[in-house]
């Protein structure tokens, strides 16, 4: 289990350099987000240019990822996001990750940049950097079908012509919907000239003790498929929440200008379109469609952003904006968001034909999909919005106050957060940019949930109201070190405590997992210290390249434009109040007025040493 | 007993294909929306192993909304009128 390695691969001198990893890196990330997170912030300097070669993509699987642990599928891929110019980090399941620690690695390092297509070979302890130029211009799906059929039964992780051409928010994909999707991963990969890591291995995982996790892992089982959220998520999927979100009057609907959209976007419309439930490495879930329209998917990110956010109803519609999207990888979240960002903009006046070449319209699905293809292949004005929210250098600054985006980063969750103010703060805290998945304190949106509960959860002092900021720094701190934890250890945020239920896997069961793969001894609060330690290398790694206090905010219209329909009529973010909330979130974290962590802290960190 | 509170009761997400129907017309005896809805979970055993948790109280997961307004735990015990409206939604989250 500690046995795997680090790979270095310099694309530029085609060279290849194999390490171990080091006790104290390993003692203090476990892996995962935590170890890339820490190796990012040792290898990379101030200013350094995401799409230069001195950037680098650094993938990282979870401390269980492979092992019989339920939903241990997970690994994180890291650089400098040529999306946001801060954190680049993303997780994602499928089973790429089991399949490179069976090679023998935990971590690979991409640096430097190759002089022509190349992809990644891992095999049982080896690293190969070979010709790609048979893959290259492939999109994902053809990409992956073709390593198999040459290289017989690999897993990919690959870029498709997205991430060859730069597109600041080009995603990096395994299999038909898996992908790490956030923050331009894939353009980093094509920056390097580098097609796809693939990975081959036959070198099982030594587990520490077999039968205790032989017997945990029969207990956690019966735990999660004893919850009734279990069974739903595994017969609906995500796509439930889209019907949560629009009944509440919290689904982004046409870049945020409205708040509720149609049913025929509800789940019971999309089981129609749906083959079968299938699940990730190890997964006990199955939240994953297989649709009728050949991909995966759609989760309720892309209904409600391919769908709501660009004013399209049709299921099938959403599906295939969805399907071309994964293939030609894009990430779905920015995709929707920056695509409605300049419907609007068009509608208000502020970029005309001129620029855009034709009219641009809500709801137009021809259109959209359209978009998708030029942004991909950086055609027409598919060229400018392939530049993500940096597009507003072209759109001119006015433009800025319609973009639903933090820290650059296009909004992911489809939730409106002007309603629960927690979630508000999770998304202006993040330390990759607006996104859900890194502290959402989701249990917010169980509108019943008694004060005494989630004081028990998060501590005291939280109101029971979605709708106070009262305490809610609480929330998103409990949450920010929980799924930063089981982002170390390769986890899937599904069963994780206080992602989709206050009944799933808390940090006594992840001490049990952990204890009996790799008889490594960590209490809670040794624990969670990991979640911490992870968050505050986030943000040293954001300050120096440039973050301030000021970057910790929401998009302009959660400040001023109330939401204008449904139970949430009226709603907003007080900007008095949610610079209140960022302070206690602050301190809480040990950082002080201006979001600077205490330069013992810094020291702490820095301390822990580096690659060999 | 008098069932002379009519309401309207939405059954939305996976609570619909509890009893094959998005919508109920209860007759009501009166009381709060917490009694309300328990005796819906009685009536329909399906809709009851789907909102009520093992100790018989409705599952914290399940979102109520009275007319359009979102209720917290404490809001459930306000009255039910006449012609009102009563929304059950499972809440979950995902990605």
């Amino acid at each position: 289990m500690l046995d795997r390695k680090i790979g270095i691969v310099d694309l530029s001198r085609n060279s290849v350099k194999i390490v171990d990893m080091p006790k104290d890196i390993r003692a203090k990330y476990l892996g995962g987000r935590g170890i890339n997170t820490y190796l990012l912030y040792k290898l990379l300097r101030k200013g350094v240019d995401p799409l230069s070669p001195n950037n680098v993509l650094i993938l990282g699987a979870g401390l269980l990822t492979g092992t019989l642990v339920p939903n241990s599928s997970r690994f994180n891929v890291s650089t400098k996001s040529p999306e946001t110019g801060f954190l680049g980090d993303s997780n994602c399941g499928g089973f790429f990750a089991p399949e490179m620690r069976y090679a023998g690695f935990d971590h690979i390092i991409l640096k430097g940049k190759a002089k022509k297509p190349r992809y990644v070979y891992v095999e049982d302890g080896d690293i190969e950097i070979r010709d790609a130029r048979d893959y290259w211009g492939m999109n994902t799906n053809d990409a992956q079908v073709s390593f198999r059929k040459n290289l017989g039964d690999v897993e990919v992780a690959c870029c498709g012509t997205a991430g060859e051409n730069l597109v600041r928010f080009a995603n990096l994909r395994t299999g038909v919907k898996n992908s790490a999707g956030r923050c331009g991963t894939g353009a980093v990969m094509g920056s390097k000239n580098v097609k796809a890591v693939v990975a081959y291995g036959t070198m099982g995982l030594k587990i520490k003790h077999p039968q205790k996790l032989l017997d945990v892992v029969k207990e956690v089982e019966d735990y999660i498929l004893g919850s009734k959220l279990t069974p739903i998520l595994g017969s609906v999927g995500t796509p439930l929440l889209y019907e949560v979100s629009n009944e509440l009057g919290a689904i982004r609907t046409k870049n945020s200008q409205l708040n509720q959209w149609s049913d025929s976007l509800n789940a019971e419309n999309i089981e129609k379109e749906v083959e079968k439930m299938i699940g990730c490495s190890s997964c006990i879930v199955h939240c994953r469609h297989r649709n009728k329209l050949g991909g995966e998917g759609p989760e309720y990110t892309s209904v409600g952003l391919l769908g709501a956010n660009v004013g399209i109803d049709d299921v099938k519609q959403v599906i295939e904006l969805q399907n071309i999207a994964n293939d030609l990888g894009l990430d779905v979240s920015s995709a929707g968001t920056i695509i409605a960002w300049a419907f609007e903009l068009f509608e208000l006046g502020i970029i005309n034909e001129k620029m855009t070449g034709e009219k641009l319209e809500f709801g137009n699905f021809e259109q959209a999909r359209s978009l998708l293809h030029d942004i991909a292949g950086r055609e027409g004005f598919g060229d400018i919005l392939a530049e993500s929210t940096q597009a507003a250098k072209k759109f001119g600054k006015k433009s800025e106050d319609y973009l639903i985006a933090v820290k650059n980063l296009p909004q992911s969750d489809p939730h409106d957060v002007r309603y629960i103010k927690a979630f508000a703060l999770g998304i202006a805290t993040a330390s990759r940019g607006a996104d859900h998945l890194r502290s959402r304190p989701t249990l917010e949106i169980f509108l019943r949930l008694p004060k005494e509960v989630k004081e028990r959860i998060y501590g005291k002092g939280v109101s029971p109201d979605p709708t106070s900021y009262d305490g809610k720094e609480k929330t998103v701190y409990f949450s920010d070190n929980i799924f930063a934890v089981v982002d170390c250890l390769g986890i899937c945020k599904f069963i994780c405590h206080g992602f989709n239920s206050p009944h799933f896997l808390d940090y006594p069961r992840f001490e049990a997992l952990l204890e009996a793969a790799t008889g490594m001894k960590y209490g809670r609060r040794k624990m969670e210290a990991v979640g911490k330690r992870v968050i505050d290398t986030e943000r040293m790694f954001n300050i120096r390249q440039g973050l301030t206090r000021k970057d910790d905010t929401l998009p302009k219209r959660y400040f001023d434009d109330p939401m204008p329909m449904g139970p949430t009529k009226g709603h907003h973010i007080d900007r008095n109040e949610f610079d209140a909330m960022l302070s206690r979130y602050y301190k809480l974290r040990g950082w002080d007025e201006k979001g600077m962590l205490a330069p013992s802290r810094v020291e702490e960190i820095k301390s822990v040493g580096g690659l060999p | 007993m008098e069932r002379d509170v009519k309401v309207r009761l939405r059954l939305l997400s996976s609570l619909r294909q509890t009893v094959g129907e998005s919508e109920l017309a209860i007759g009501f005896a009166g009381g709060s929306v917490e009694s309300l809805v328990k005796e819906a979970g009685n009536k329909y055993p399906k809709l009851g192993e789907a909102i009520f948790a093992k100790d018989g109280s409705i599952d914290y997961a399940i979102n109520v909304i009275l007319n359009g307004r979102p209720l917290t735990e404490s809001a459930m015990k306000e009255t039910v009128r006449d012609g009102d409206e009563v929304t059950l939604l499972a809440a979950a989250a995902g990605g």
